[in-house]
Parts: C-alpha cells; structure tokens; sequence
C-alpha cells in the first residue's frame, strides 16, 4: 500500500487557490488534534486550476503547502521539484490526443510490479502468467509471487531474448491497471517489441486461450540466435543527425542503425571488426557511446534470417482490425486494416530501424498532446521529451525503477488528474484510514475443510523442502573441513560462561564452528523481544552482539575496540518453538591493508538433519583507527518531544525492559535526534549468567532503531514498523559504560521511499567518544494493521483491509504474530506446518468468520 | 593540463545551471548530494546531454561507460557529486579531443 495520502483542491484561479490554501493552513495551524486525515478534502468539482498533493502526514502537507504559497505569490510560472509531489495544473496545455507508448527489450526491472495486486486485482491474472512461463516451482515457496518475480530478474538467468517478453507482459498488466482507472487513449505506439503490447493491447492481435497465449511467448523466448552474429548494439548520444549520416555512409557495410530513439540518442548495430574505428569516430564529435548487452541484432538486416523462425509465431495470433489504431515505428504509420498488410509490418519491425523519434513527432502533429508510458521503468519518457522539446504536451509514465509500484502509478494519476484527464482518483481514497468500527466479538472457529487442504499442502510441501534442503546441506558440508578438532569452550576464552553464546565450538583450518541453542523459555532478553508480546524475535543488535562474540574469540584483541561491519540479516531468527538452534560458521582472512578480518555466517537449524537457513551475517575486525571526536551536526532547529518516553514505550514500542535505553529526547529536527540514552539493566537478562557480559552493547544498540521509529512519529507518520535488514558499521571505540550510565546518543536520520537510515554517534557524559553505529537501515513497513498487531490489540481492527498482500509481506512476520495472536499452541504448529498459500487463507477466513 | 576539483566542480554547476534554466525547472540549490533524475527530474538523455557538455567544456573524452552502466544498464540515478568526483579522477587518464567546434 503506497504511503501517501491525497489532498486536493481546485478553483477558478490562482487568487481563489491561494485563498483556500491559507484558509487551510490557519485550520492546520491552529489544530491540536494533528490527524492528517481530517484534513484530507473530497474530490473537487472540476474547475480551471487544480492542486493536488501527494502527502505522507501532517507536518509534511503543512511544509507542501507553505511552499505552493510561495510558488503560486511569485510571478514566476509554476515550477516544483519532481521530489514535492505537488502537482499543479499546466495551463499551457491543450486538449488533445492520448497516447499509450509501450516499451520493449530491457524494460523490466525486479520490483516493477511488486504489491499491485493490493489494489489491482487484475495484476493476479498476469503474475500467473509468468509463474507458468518461468515455472515457479514449490520450491520458490518461502517467498510471495512478487519475491519470487523479483529475484528471477535479479539474476538474470536469460538472455535478452527471454527478457522481452518480461517487459511486454508487465506492460499489458500496468494496461489493465489504467483500464480499471479508467485512463483510456486514442492512439498505441510499441518501441521495438514492445509493439507486440500495443497490438495486444489494441485487439489487433489475439488468442484464444492462456495456454495458447503461452505457447506463443515460449516460442517468442526461445527462437535461436543468428548464425552470423558478428556484431553488437552502440548506444551513441549526443551525436548529431548530420554527423549521423557521415557515420552510416563512411561505414555502410559496417554500422547499421537500429533505433532512432530520440535526437540525443540512436542505438546502432556495429560489426566487432569496425568497433573501434567507429567508436574514435563518434568521440572526436563529442558523442557518448555505450555498449548494450544483447542476444541478438533486433531491427538489422542481420537479423533477417531469424524471420523464418518468427513468421509461425505470428501464424498464431488471431489479427484483427483493433479497436485502437497503431502506430508502427517502421514507418509512423497507423497499422494497416488487412490481416496480411497487418502480419507482414508486425514481421518487418524485427529488421527493419525502430523509428521512434519520427513516430513520437507524427503522432503530435496529428493531435497527440498527452504521452503515457504503459510498462516498466520510464526511458520513453526521456526519448519523447527529448523529441518533442520545446513543444506544450504532457509526459507521464506509470512505473520508476527505485520507486514503488504503486507511488509511481499515484503520481501518474496525479498529473493526468489536475491536467483535466480522467482518471479515477477514487481508487486511490479507499487507501486513507477508516474510522474504528464498532467492537465485535472475536471468535475462532476450525472447519474440517480447510484442514484437510492444510494437511495436503503441507506433505507436497515438506517432501519438496525436504529433498531441497538436502541437496544444499550435503553441498555445504562438502566444502567444510572434516578435520576438524572439537574443544572444549574454556580452551578458546576463560570468560565464555559469561556470554550470550554457550555452546559447543570446533576448530576449523581458517575459524571455527559454533553450535548452539537460543532457549525461549529461559532468556529474558528474547521474551522482552517479542511482537505483540507473543512471538519472539532475536533483534538485529543482538545478531550483532553474536558476531562481536565470535570474533573477538578469533581475533583476541588487547582491548574493546572492535568494529563489527558489512552486516545484513536474510531470515528472521524467529521461535516457533521454545528454542533455536544456531549453527555459526567463522573464517579469518586478511584484507588489502593486511588487517585480520573475520568473516561470519550465522544459520539457524531447522531440524535434527542439520538443515541450515541463513539468518545474519557481517564482519568483524580490530579497530585501528579511532575517531576523536564526533562529527554529526544536526543543525540549529531543536523541536521539543510531543510525547514523553514513557508513553512512546507504552503506546508504540513492543519492548521490554532489557531494550528500553532511551531516557530523554533532548531535542528532534528534521536531521534527526539527539537522546540520552540509560544503559539498560541486564540482571537476569541470560538465564544461567546473573551477570551477563556483552562484547558490543548491542540491547542498548537496539534502541537506535527505537529512535528512528520515534523521529517518524514525530514527522507525523502512522501505522508503521520499521525492522532492521542492514548496518555498514559499529565501530566501538571504548568500552560503554555498565547498567543506569547515561550516555547522549546523536542520529542523523534519512527517510527514503522504502526505509529508513541512520547514523549515530554515542557520548558519555564525560564527552568521550564511545562509537558510533554508521549507515543503519530499516525497512518500513506501513499497514493500519500494524500497530494493533505489534502491540496486542486486536480489539478494534477493521477487517476489510486485512489483505493476502500485507500478510505475506517481510517475509510473512504479520502472517504469523495474527496467527500467534489468535491461535493457541496446538493450533498455531498445526497451521505452521500449512502451505503459504492455507496459511492466509485460513487467517482471512478465520476473521471473516466474526460477521458470520 | 591538470584542474583541481573545485575547478571542475564549478565547470560542471555552470553547466548544470544552463540545463536547469533550459529546462525550466525550478531554481535548484546545487550540492554533490542533488539527484539529478530524483530532484531534477532528468532521463538518461539529459544526463547523456550534460555528459557530453562536460567532455566539450574540458575538451575530454571520459569513459563514461564507467559511472553511467552498471550490469550492461543504465543506473539509476546520479548525484552532481559523484559526477564530479568522476570527473576529476578520470580527467588526467581520459583522451583529449580536438578543440571544440564552434
């Protein structure tokens, strides 16, 4: 779900705008009750000037709209940042012809349609299509659809030619999603193969089924490269047209052009033999050139025998006159009538030079004014503003790499919206909070039904986990050495017994191996971790702590100064049962400057036949150089707290006293917070120890987290959790002080679309620099849901918006404390050990069953 | 010939500042922090513009191929920064080019 909120207005003019602005501001101003939803306004009737917000909280709408009072006083046309996302009618366009352009090869990229389906249910019709084409398996089950997706384009396992229909099939998902928005268009242009979207799209081509709709994209995926493949794509730009024609004349049996995409960038298909010669041609006229990585010569001469192969594919289709006309870049041109005409051009765009540049300029001079980019990423948008410069239209696209999904098609909507085109902005309302609804009895129920498709899914599943797993286990301790000595602990480090690990440890040739058991039911510093009290989860800071332990025994420094470094977490250390099992593998080696580094992987076991998963790894190495002194600044603004300590704790953190550090805000800004921080009291924090030893402070660490997520609160967000994935360093530089110490803590904090950052620095209160923590980052996760589940409080929760989507999300940790909420122990193992797929359902069921 | 990076820092805000007046875009305080796609808005064919403007200006050819593709695609941002640090540790490495036309 996007985390912006719509706020909009319009009015006859400028003068009547900024009236209303400053009418809203002086309500916003004077306004206790800082809730952002009670200022977010109905749709406005249609008038000349419309303003429309993008908007994540209170303070960031009031900050929005002082600076479109400032924007709308000046004399100055109305000019704003892309980042504001405020969005302001143009007046200088005019009505005109909408255009969808479909991009082809090398659009796709791996989140690009990640958590559409939320809103857009005909997104599910088109992620089944590539879980058949690329044969998702039950072995991709411990991630979501999206995941899986995500993780098949990272790495890369196809050639181009498998990548093009990626692009196309996204594009004819993000078509259906403005269908349902009800953007509709006049004309369709397809870049390179993305006009095989457009003819989809546009009805002339056609199929009948799914499966035979796959059996075309597996031969489009599959057809062979050219024999004589001697050759590949330059990207030239900033070379002049006239230039251009030198270089094709001086080289014609050498360079061919393959797509004129815009006057500042041509892609040519240049034979290796002449390579050189023309890249010094186009660098002494001051043009860039790029090398692309390709398959196959699309849209050359050369790739002309592949024809042979593509006719039948196009044999398959079912051509149509189409309900919308088409351009083709062979020659911009409308798509003819006749079937054959239509066949033959689709054919000729494979070897023929994409002429985008010429089609983008004959679409404007015959009425196209508004430009919309239907697929992934948003490189047409960059070739139509380049074409087109100087002239009045609009540029929008539905998709940005880097942003998410559906913030990319808001702000889509937005631009559409106050630039009079309709869109229907209302499916995007049914995002903003609800008001609480009336109580209701929760009560659970079990149906026989469900769990006997429970009991089904889960033996399919686990015979597939089972034999997955011991294939990558016996692979694993192929590369271990068998050599290896077993001692006792004592032998490593006297202190041992004082630590969080205690275990068994084994010398290996370059480390060791630690075996051991995280126990619930005996460790406090677990049980103060637990999301809505109930499911425990080791804090990242702790995985820390974990890594300090095991390479300090490596390393056997002189003193405290270690720094733990390059640490990222891939599964959560989550107890299902009372206890986990953790396997931690460790090997020294030496880096360039000869510095001993300790590199350590930390599993948790899932079962007695030493099944791994990885759940943390990092770094670890001596520190060398201190820093002196501090460096954060954090400005001169210093914001008093809005809430005191206490009842951030009590209200919106789930932590128990061992992880409870932060005593005071001294101040907050939009850089950041600066706290004092109390060292936690750790008495009774490890079972066996009653005086626990840590190598790093890591439950005191865990607070900075804590921090960021009150920074949040303060700009005014809601409904969030924000969980730890990453941290570039922890360099501690002396030992911290022990239990009830204060020390000031500096974060510098930076939110981006997807999470959180921060660096911090701690200070005793001597001035002393302890360390700092650099480059911290925690994903953010926004869902009305999220506090009742974080803190146990599931007594007004609105059912409607408990989606499969928001369930499934991070690794499926709100899956499973719903489920730890409301199952008990005998329930909740019975519906573990379900299928991903039951799991959800049976929780929607299970609270659906309350108004039934 | 050697610049020092406040030299090249300096060419290259020249440069950017014409874009951004070109472009219209609204008056932008530039930092080695600014994004140029992210802030500015810019596509990988402006970028490729200012790019191209840099080697004119310097009368250099930078291996641009360096700082633009990652993994055989483009990036997906740049900061004026990371432009300029670019810059300034290719300049002594790149090829001069012939004077720049008129």
């Amino acid at each position: 779900m996007s985390d912006y909120r719509l706020f909009f207005i319009a009015d006859k003019n400028k003068s009547g705008l900024i009236e209303q602005i400053d009418n809203i501001l002086v309500q916003l101003k004077n306004n206790t009750n800082k809730k952002l939803s009670n200022f977010l306004p109905e749709i406005p009737q249609e008038l000349d000037l419309k303003l429309l917000i993008l908007t994540t909280s209170f303070k960031d709408l009031e900050q929005k709209l002082d600076k479109t009072i400032q924007v709308l006083s000046s004399n100055n046309p109305f000019r704003f940042s892309p980042k504001d996302k405020i969005f302001i009618t143009n007046s200088n366009l005019k009505p005109g012809k909408i255009v969808f352009l479909f991009p082809g090869f090398g659009s796709e990229f791996p989140e690009m349609l990640t958590e559409t389906s939320s809103k857009f249910k005909v997104v599910s019709k088109w992620m089944n299509i590539f879980e058949k084409l690329y044969n998702r398996t039950d072995t991709d089950f411990l991630v979501n659809q999206y995941e899986w997706l995500a993780s098949l384009l990272e790495k890369k396992e196809y050639g181009v030619a498998e990548g093009g229909p990626i692009g196309s099939i996204a594009s004819l998902a993000f078509k259906d999603i403005l269908h349902e928005l009800n953007i509709k268009c006049d004309f369709m242009i397809g870049h390179s193969n993305g006009e095989n979207a457009a003819l989809i799209s546009s009805g002339i081509l056609n199929f009948d089924s799914e499966s035979q709709f796959l059996k075309i994209l597996r031969m489009l995926s599959e057809f062979p490269l050219p024999k004589n493949r001697d050759g590949s794509y330059l990207a030239v730009n900033n070379f002049s047209e006239k230039n251009l024609e030198e270089l094709l004349i001086k080289f014609s049996n050498d360079v061919f052009l393959a797509m004129n995409n815009c006057p500042g960038q041509q892609v040519l298909y240049v034979k290796l033999a002449a390579q050189e010669l023309v890249t010094k041609f186009i660098k002494e006229k001051y043009g860039l050139v790029f090398e692309l990585l390709t398959d196959h010569p699309y849209h050359t001469k050369a790739f002309e025998e592949s024809l042979d192969y593509l006719k039948p594919v196009y044999n398959q289709f079912k051509i149509k006159k189409g309900n919308i006309p088409v351009y083709s870049c062979v020659n911009a041109s409308f798509f003819p009538d006749n079937e054959d005409e239509i066949r033959d051009l689709a054919l000729r765009q494979w070897v023929e030079p994409v002429d985008f540049q010429k089609t983008i300029k004959t679409a404007y001079e015959q009425g196209a004014r508004t430009f919309i980019e239907v697929g992934p990423n948003n490189r047409l948008s960059g070739f139509v503003n380049d074409s087109l410069k100087g002239k009045d239209f609009l540029m929008v696209n539905c998709s940005k790499e880097n942003t998410s999904a559906l913030d990319s098609i808001l702000e889509m909507c937005a631009k559409l919206w106050v630039n009079k085109h309709n869109v229907d902005l209302s499916y995007f309302l049914k995002n903003v909070k609800s008001e609480p609804k009336e109580k209701k009895e929760i009560t659970f129920s079990k149906t026989s039904n469900i769990n006997e498709k429970i009991f089904e899914g889960h033996q399919k599943l686990m015979q597939q986990f089972l034999k997955v797993n011991d294939t990558v286990t016996k692979s694993f301790l192929n590369k271990l050495n068998i050599d290896s000595t077993e001692i006792n602990n004592a032998s490593i480090l006297k202190e041992i017994d004082k630590l969080l690990l205690n275990g068994k440890y084994k010398k290996t040739k370059f480390g060791l191996e630690f075996f051991g058991t995280l126990d619930i039911a005996k460790h406090k510093l677990i049980k103060d971790h637990a999301m809505g009290g109930k499911l425990p989860v080791v804090p990242f800071t702790i995985s820390l702590e974990l890594l300090a332990e095991i390479g300090k025994l490596l390393i056997k420094p002189n003193n405290d100064c270690l720094s733990v470094f390059d640490c990222s977490g891939n599964s959560w250390l989550d107890f299902e049962k009372n206890s986990k099992d953790l396997k931690i593998i460790a090997n020294w080696e030496l880096n360039n400057k000869n510095e001993k580094i300790v590199v350590i992987e930390v599993y948790h076991i899932t079962n007695k036949k030493d099944t791994k998963i990885p759940a943390f790894q990092g770094k670890v190495k001596t520190v060398l150089n201190f820093a002196e002194k501090p460096l954060i600044d954090l400005g001169k603004i210093k914001n008093k707290a809005t809430i005191s300590v206490p009842n951030f704790y009590k209200d919106h953190l789930f932590h128990g006293t061992c992880f409870k550090s932060i005593y005071k805000i001294n101040f907050w800004n939009p850089n950041g917070v600066e706290a004092l921080f109390k060292m936690p009291d750790l008495s009774g924090a490890l079972e066996r120890i009653s005086s626990p030893e840590f190598v790093i402070p890591g439950p005191m660490l865990d607070s900075t987290g804590q921090l960021m997520a009150y920074w949040l609160y303060e700009l005014g967000f809601q409904d969030y959790a924000i969980f730890p994935f990453h941290l570039g360093s922890f360099h501690q530089y002396r030992k911290f002080p022990s239990s009830g110490n204060l020390i000031i803590c500096k974060a510098k904090i930076r939110k981006e679309s997807t999470f959180i950052k921060g660096d911090f620095e701690f200070i005793d209160t001597n001035g002393n620099f302890l360390g700092e923590l650099n480059d911290f980052r925690l994903r953010i996760f926004i869902h009305e849901w999220i506090p009742s589940l974080l803190m146990n409080r599931l007594d007004n929760v609105n059912l409607e918006t408990l989606t499969a989507d928001f369930l499934n999300e991070g690794g499926g940790i709100w899956k499973r404390i719903l489920a730890k909420l409301k199952l008990n122990n005998e329930e909740y193992d019975y519906w573990l050990k379900s299928s991903e797929n039951d799991q959800i359902k049976y929780l929607l069921e299970l609270e659906m069953s309350k108004f039934n | 010939m050697e610049k020092t990076k406040p030299e090249i820092r300096e060419a290259i805000k020249e440069i950017l500042e014409e874009m951004i007046e070109m472009y219209d875009l609204p008056t932008t305080e530039i930092t080695d922090e600014l994004l140029l796609i992210e802030t500015l808005g810019f596509s990988s064919v402006d970028i490729m513009h200012l790019l191209a403007s840099v080697d004119m200006r310097f009368e250099r050819h930078l291996p641009y191929d360096k700082i633009m593709l990652k993994n055989g695609e483009y990036v997906s941002d740049l900061s004026f920064g990371e432009i300029v640090s670019f810059v300034y540790d290719n300049f002594d490495f790149a090829s001069s080019g012939p004077k720049q036309m008129s």
